[in-house]
């Protein structure tokens, strides 16, 4: 069974570690001088987050957007959601497909460092909405 | 039987002697080459226990390919070196990358089973389906590099060698060999087995192909290989920062090695600092492939200036970064160029390996009882030793050691065995 009922609670969830990152300066940073514009493709439940890195401020989008993405990635919501606790064991999870990417990976990966304040408040937002148990 | 050349060559080398066998079918099908099929025919060989010993001229030292080695395909220039191994006493296998799998096949031989000992140093010369023992003397006591070097001028760049250094030769039980330059089997103490067998070198070359049962079937599976890995993210990370891209995504999940495993946690600026992204950054001078990978994992790195020198060559991967950086907190890409280079050239070994005598010896208080790379720091009392693994990467010691220079000439015999017996002091 998969963690969100629907695809309003994941945007809710993973939209919001989304936006700490887009208001957090050391991660907009990075994220602006990366350029990129990446979208996150979720499946169970579906949709899509964009997250645009190209503009000033940072443009975070759930549901489609009109932005042409420079990178897709592309994995089932629950898998986001173990990322995002810091459960997930990431080259386990590539190896086997289990998150897929297409566009310049080698930008992506240097954005690693600047993500990582989020796994620390992952937590905390799933909490203050009332979403402990799915920690 | 296709992928195969469907010939072994068994090696004597206490009587010289040198003959062809066929390889099994039935065998290879069962288990597809490489350290799996080394592993049936080690047991076939020498029979139930008791099993000879790592170091023994009985223990058979096995070089095995596989059915993809060879082709035009992705992955295929692996090859394993096994025998029951000197450093844990139980099986060992050590993969390789680089162009000697295909260099073999090519030779005329899936694989070699090398057993006895030489009464001198010899090589042993494989092409076009002949194989001869040589005389190595003029070659034992050279480092790695100088072996190739040697071996290249005597029989043309297309030779292809795997050779041990100083540390294979005076039996270090976790010696390396060498492939080339800076394609090692690291693992479990081969160099070892090589030097009890007085076994410095051996070299391949040849024209042979083995057989494809459908040739033109070959090309279109490479490109279908090819394309996928170009949308894989991991191939892509390799590509672009080498197996040591794994340092960060590593230090996410704890699984990095920081202060030998004590701590799961290091500061984020010293990860980074560690990362093959901040070599693409700084001392990397370009990269370098195995046969037909697309991937081209290999870093080449030169270090120009500051304490830590390195010629342009080839550069470090995780393990030796890890090995040198994080198990001792040492936040440095150009120290960790530098000792991994020093371990290529005259001290073949893994460089974990290196760094984890050195934590035995600061626990232990106690000389090592044979030769080797971390000889300076062993023979220090563990309070010196301690001291000295704090402050390595700024310390001379380091630096002459780097330097190649005779590092006990350089300590005190004051200094030496100060308290053989001593108990771990660190904390």
């Amino acid at each position: 069974m998969p963690v969100f009922k629907d695809s309003e609670q994941m945007y809710d969830c993973i939209g919001a570690v989304l936006d700490f990152l887009r208001q957090d300066p050391k991660a907009s940073a990075a994220f602006r001088k990366s350029g990129l514009v990446i979208r996150f493709k979720y499946s169970d439940p579906d949709g899509e987050i964009t997250i645009d890195g190209s503009q000033d401020p940072i443009a975070l989008t759930c549901g489609p957007a009109d932005r042409k993405p420079t990178v897709d990635m592309t994995m089932s919501a629950d898998t986001a959601h173990q990322f995002w606790l810091g459960k997930l064991n990431l080259v386990a999870a590539l190896n086997r497909g289990a998150m897929t990417a297409k566009g310049p990976i080698p930008a992506i990966m240097k954005l690693l460092p600047a993500i990582t304040p989020a796994y620390k408040q992952y937590p905390e937002i799933l909490r203050a909405k009332g979403l402990g148990h799915l920690i | 039987m296709y992928g195969y050349t469907g010939k072994l060559l068994e090696v004597d080398l206490s009587t010289g002697t040198t003959r062809d066998l066929p390889l099994d079918p039935g065998l290879a099908r069962d288990y597809i080459g490489g350290s799996g099929l080394a592993a049936r025919l080690y047991l076939d060989r020498v029979g139930g226990a008791p099993y000879p010993a790592p170091l023994d001229p009985a223990n058979p030292l096995i070089v095995m390919t596989g059915p993809v080695a060879g082709h035009l395909l992705p992955g295929s220039s692996r090859f394993a070196l096994c025998a029951r191994s000197p450093q844990t006493g139980l099986w060992g296998e050590a993969s390789c990358g680089g162009f000697f799998a295909p260099a073999l096949k090519a030779a005329g031989y899936d694989g070699l089973i090398v057993t006895g000992a030489a009464s001198s140093p010899v090589y042993l010369l494989v092409e076009n389906g002949q194989a001869e023992l040589r005389d190595a003397a003029h070659l034992w006591g050279r480092d790695t590099y100088e072996t190739d070097d040697a071996l290249k001028a005597a029989h043309g760049a297309a030779a292809r060698t795997v050779s041990i250094g100083p540390a294979g030769e005076n039996l270090v039980c976790y010696a390396a060999a060498v492939h080339d330059k800076g394609h090692v089997a690291g693992r479990t103490g081969m160099g070892a087995v090589m030097g009890s067998k007085r076994l410095k070198a051996i070299v391949a070359l040849g024209k042979g192909k083995p057989p494809v049962a459908v040739p033109a079937g070959l090309k279109p599976l490479r490109e279908s290989v090819v394309s996928r890995q170009a949308d894989n993210l991991t191939t892509q990370t390799l590509k672009a920062y080498g197996t040591d891209g794994a340092m960060y995504v590593g230090s996410l999940m704890g699984d990095v090695p920081f202060r030998n495993w004590r701590n799961g946690e290091w500061d984020d600026d010293s990860i980074q600092a560690l990362d093959g992204a901040t070599m693409a950054e700084t001392i990397l001078t370009g990269t370098g492939t195995c046969h037909s990978c697309s991937v081209a994992c290999k870093r080449e790195v030169a270090v120009a200036d500051g304490p830590y020198i390195v010629a342009k060559g080839p550069g470090p991967e995780y393990e030796s970064v890890a090995a040198f950086g994080s198990l001792l907190l040492v936040p440095d890409l150009a120290a960790t160029a530098a000792a991994n280079d020093r371990c290529f050239e005259t001290r073949p070994h893994a460089g974990h390996q290196c760094v984890l005598h050195l934590r035995r010896s600061i626990a232990l208080g106690h000389k090592s009882q044979k030769p080797h790379a971390c000889e300076p720091f062993s023979v220090f009392g563990a309070r010196r030793s301690a001291s000295i693994a704090r402050v390595w990467p700024a310390s001379p010691l380091f630096r002459h050691w780097v330097a190649g220079a005779n590092m006990l000439s350089a300590v005190p015999t004051s200094r030496r065995n100060r308290n053989p017996t001593a108990k771990s002091r660190i904390q």
